[in-house]
């Protein structure tokens, strides 16, 4: 038996009528940190959202495999369960439910158990501030009203909250300003240092990556994993653009 | 027979929303004199009148909780003196056979403000008719009402508020879901008449459908014969947002779970406004038994 | 935006000529047996329609005034004479019309719109349509535009027998009823499979005659993949008895085929304006209306939307604009049948003078429905408080599996805006103007060229006085 936390086999995803992924091959240990790149509309947010199992998507071919076990047809809370966490990219607005009480809900959920009030809040204040989030938050309704920023920042709340083994992050640097990227960045470094969990990263910036140890880059075009590489391959993509690797 | 729910100004016949028609025999009513904070826990049957008079400057609350073992028709009338505050929380919180027919008139003076708080939980037969006249100027009402519709439930609300005073405030906001084969007509009138020179009146409604065989009826209106003014009103109505049951559930929340968050978070608010411990353990009790 | 709003004025006497009717047809008002009998007579009616405006007539007896909209107390049907047409043989050549409804029309502008930018135009002279014509390399796709009567005797005179008044039967309501017993004019259109006329076709309707009603009906058919613009216009002179219209409109939207019906209605000020449009769509089809409304005394309209097969759609985009002496109850309806149907209705309206608008609309989504999406967005316009504005927009939903979303706001001219304006040198009065006509550039903007001008010279027109 392998010790790998994600293996994704073949992997042919439709939305609609279109196919986005044709063939998508990856495998990620545990312990690691995975990088996707590539231009815009390529599938990259889309591998993440088949990954979570979003019934947007459907998968007509191939097969994902977590943690050693078939997962390519249980719904999105099972997979959860398991230890996949997926940061939207655009995380919807839910009134009427607090940020606090999502989460509880949540952790009660993946773990089965009643999560004991006191313990609860105290990690969830603790958690904020290491974010560097107004307590207040806790109790506002689920991203409404949020900023973006704010938005990312309570995405990474959740990561530290809930503790996966692996977590996709779409995009999480994307429209933040400088403070917000350091920030956010910390807490992922808290989530690897906390959890050892693995990291798919999807991203167009090198900024989120700088505190972090990136084993493997990939760079997908029209729906494939086109080349694979290590850390390197952020840089030379950064310095040449995605142009040689469209011609392959 | 009573007739209720009247809308102030009809529309197409075929639609059968211009007014309600309920079968009940009205006696003669049992008196209720308010003018200081008061409980008010009607659980036996038959026709009730409560006068709540709230002096200039006072500021009452009333917490009238209706049962429902039997027929009720409650009448409430509210004056509210200048500068006064009524806060007035109706509750029917239990399921039963009996119809519920409940009245609400307020005439508000000058600068005084009328909170009004209904919930209805899980549903059974009501009728509720509600009119606020804004007389004097600068008065206000927040109109907020909760419900959970589930099995044979037949919820008719009709909500009419008439801006004649001058700047003058309105709020409307009713969230609600149905279950089953629940049935819910939602009437909201905000009438801005001349002479309501910078009012505003904003109506919102909100309607999670749970079930393929629920029937959800809305109507919110706005009548003006006033330039100075500024209304709105908006409706969502449909089942729980998939981006947002995706997100729960890639949270590892599961749909049902899902759904009562989401039911809750319904009910969380108003009870965060209604500040009533009573109400609030009555409610979080009754949900604990709907199913969803 | 400014290029829009400052075409040459134009000035109401434009609509508001009229012509001596001494040399027409004229029956004696009022409605009888009789009449309804002469009206079939004279126009050679088939056994069947004859039989449909005695049962209509029949209904209309029967069937109660409407008791929810505007009053209609001013409208006196004795009064109303139901069929007046001009001495004159339907001429589909333009020299051929009578030297003073040629006038009436050029003055309005038909025929040049017709070498300009349309495919085919009709004109209807109170009852009677006085010309018709088709662009030949229209017709030779085998589009048909007639008028009913012709159509009624030819190719598809059995077509017709099985879809006139079935969309809006005469048991509808008392207007349809009137409208099924005396009926005159209006189009016959066949748009066959697959055709796509990309140009519009138009009708015009003037009513000329006094204390006349105009009843003409348009059926439209337009056949699988096919795709149709029509374009209908209508204006009266000014008269100080009550004029009535009572048209019926029936459109046929075959699979994957569109529609799009556009009207811009400026009746004058003693017009009742009680009109009825219906529409069926099926599987994948689509309707497409844009209704701009301007005349009229009193309008009762709600072109409804049957959205009956899957994946159809239907979009209605509108304007109301009511002045002194108007009340004009307007809006929509659709009924949700199909699976992953979807309605967009989007509504502007303006109130000014003491004018009344009301927008009125009703949106049902059967429990077969599943997968359908509504979505309803009314904007109304306070331009002082004398005038009335109401939004009475009713919703029944009936499947769980759906999303409507209705969307509301009423308000006035924002005094900074106009002060903006003026501070660039408009007077109030253009700035006034020019901040109402963007208001209504959802509808201007789905409007032909010529049209949207029209209708900017209209809102212009209305606006005039508005201050002080």
């Amino acid at each position: 038996m392998d010790n790998n936390m994600l293996t994704v086999n073949n992997l042919h995803v439709n939305a609609g009528k279109a196919e986005i992924l044709r063939g998508v091959d990856l495998v990620i240990g545990a312990d690691e940190t995975h990088v996707l790149m590539g231009p815009n509309g390529t599938g990259k947010s889309t591998l993440g959202y088949a990954i979570m199992g979003s019934p947007q998507y459907e998968i007509t071919e191939g097969s994902i495999i977590f943690d050693g076990a078939d997962i390519t047809k249980e719904p999105a809370n099972a997979r959860a369960a398991r230890g996949i966490f997926l940061s939207f990219q655009n995380p919807p607005d839910v009134p009427g439910v607090t940020l606090s009480a999502f989460i509880r809900s949540a952790l009660e959920n993946i773990s089965g158990q009643r999560v004991k009030l006191w313990d609860y809040k105290k990690k969830l204040k603790e958690t904020m501030q290491l974010l560097d989030m107004d307590e207040s938050y806790a109790e506002r309704d689920l991203n409404v009203g949020f900023s973006g920023g704010e938005k990312k920042k309570a995405e990474i709340l959740q990561l530290l909250m809930l503790e996966p083994k692996f977590a996709i992050l779409d995009e999480t640097d994307s429209g933040l300003d400088v403070d917000a990227v350091r920030i956010v960045s910390s807490g992922i470094s808290e989530y690897r240092k906390r959890c050892r969990g693995s990291l798919l990263v999807i991203t167009h910036s090198t900024g989120i990556l700088s505190s972090l140890r990136v084993d493997r880059t990939h760079v997908m075009i029209d729906g494939v994993i086109a080349k694979s590489g290590d850390a390197s391959l952020v840089d030379e993509i950064n310095a040449n653009g995605y142009s040689q690797e469209t011609d392959v | 027979m009573i007739r209720m729910n009247k809308l102030p100004a009809s529309t197409f016949n075929h639609l059968h929303m211009n007014e309600s028609v309920v079968d009940h025999d009205a006696g003669e009513p049992v008196i209720y004199e308010i003018s200081e904070d008061k409980r008010l826990d009607i659980d036996e049957g038959g026709d009730k009148k409560v006068n709540i008079a709230v002096p200039a400057g006072q500021s009452i609350n009333v917490v009238m909780s209706y049962g429902a073992g039997s027929t009720q028709n409650v009448e409430t009338y509210a004056t509210l003196g200048k500068g006064s505050t009524l806060k007035l929380i109706q509750t029917r919180i239990s399921a039963g056979e009996g119809k519920l027919l409940g009245r609400l008139c307020a005439r508000l003076d000058e600068s005084s403000r009328l909170e009004v708080i209904q919930i209805y939980l899980p549903g059974g037969e009501i009728y509720s008719d509600l009119t606020a006249d804004l007389i004097g100027d600068e008065s206000s009402v927040d109109i907020s009402c909760a419900y959970f519709a589930g099995e044979d439930a037949h919820i008719d609300m009709n909500y009419v508020v008439n801006h004649t005073g001058k700047r003058g405030v309105s709020n409307i906001s009713v969230n609600g879901a149905l279950n089953e084969n629940a049935f819910k007509l939602f009437k909201g009138t905000i009438d801005f008449r001349t002479g309501s020179s910078g009012s505003k009146g904003d109506e919102r409604e909100k309607v999670i459908l749970l079930d393929e065989n629920v029937i959800n009826q809305s109507l919110p209106v706005i009548l003006c014969t006033e330039e100075d003014v500024e209304g709105a009103h908006g409706a969502a109505i449909g089942s729980i947002d998939e981006d947002v049951l995706f997100y729960m559930q890639s949270r590892g929340i599961s749909p049902e779970d899902a759904r009562k968050l989401v039911i809750y978070g319904m009910f969380d608010s108003l009870l965060a406004k209604a500040d009533d411990t009573i109400i609030s353990e009555k409610v979080q009790q009754c949900l604990q038994q709907v199913r969803l | 935006m400014e290029d829009k709003t400052f075409v040459e004025d134009i000035d109401r006497s434009l609509y508001d000529f009229r012509n001596e009717d001494a040399d027409a047809y004229r029956l004696k008002d009022g409605l009888t047996e009789e009449i309804v009998l002469q009206i079939s007579e004279e126009k050679n009616d088939p056994e069947w329609m004859r039989q449909l405006r005695l049962r209509s007539l029949k209904l209309y007896n029967e069937i109660a005034f409407p008791e929810w909209g505007p009053s209609i107390e001013g409208l006196d049907i004795d009064h109303i004479a139901t069929y007046v047409r001009k001495n004159t043989k339907l001429a589909d050549n333009w020299d051929e019309v009578p030297e003073e409804i040629k006038d009436t029309f050029e003055k309005l502008g038909i025929p040049q719109a017709e070498r300009k930018s349309l495919a085919g135009v009709g004109a209807q002279y109170d009852s009677e349509l006085v010309y018709h014509n088709v662009k030949d390399d229209v017709a030779k796709q085998g589009v048909v535009y007639s008028d009913i009567e012709s159509a009624l005797h030819g190719e598809y005179a059995d077509l017709i027998k099985d879809r006139f008044m079935k969309l809006i039967p005469p048991n509808d309501h008392k207007f349809a009823a009137l409208h099924g017993a005396v009926w005159s004019g209006g189009s016959f259109v066949y748009v066959p499979k697959g055709v796509k006329v990309d140009i519009p076709l138009q009708s015009y309707f003037r009513l000329n005659a006094k204390g006349a009603g105009q009843f003409e009906h348009t059926l439209i058919i337009v056949e699988e993949g096919a795709d149709l613009h029509f374009i209908e216009g209508c204006s009266a002179p000014k008269y100080n008895v009550a004029n009535l219209h009572a048209g019926c409109v029936e459109l046929y939207v075959g699979k994957g085929a569109r529609l799009r019906y556009s009207t811009i209605e400026n009746w004058s000020r003693n017009m009742y304006n009680l009109n009825s449009k219906r529409a069926v769509v099926e599987e994948g089809g689509r309707i497409e209306w844009v209704s701009g409304s301007f005349g009229s005394h009193i309008s009762y309209l709600y072109p409804m939307s049957i959205l009956k097969g899957d994946d159809s759609s239907m979009e209605f985009t509108g304007i109301s604009f009511a002045n002194t002496d108007q009340n004009l109850d307007t809006g929509a309806k659709v009924v949700h049948m199909g699976r992953n149907t979807s309605s967009y209705i989007n509504t502007k309206s303006i109130s000014k003078g003491g004018g009344v608008c009301t927008f009125r609309s009703a949106v049902r989504i059967d429990r077969s429905a599943e997968g359908s999406k509504s979505s309803v967005s009314c904007e109304s316009l306070m331009l002082d408080s004398i005038s009335r504005s109401d939004t009475i927009p009713a919703m029944d939903i009936r499947t769980n599996k759906t999303d409507v979303g209705h969307e509301a706001q009423i308000g006035r001219i924002s005094d900074e805006t106009v002060f903006y304006l003026m501070s660039r040198g408009l007077s109030e009065e253009d700035a006034k103007a020019l901040i109402v006509s963007g208001f209504a550039d959802n509808v201007s903007k789905e409007l032909p060229l010529e049209y949207a001008i029209e209708m900017n010279n209209l809102i212009r027109l209305e606006m005039k006085g508005s201050i002080g």
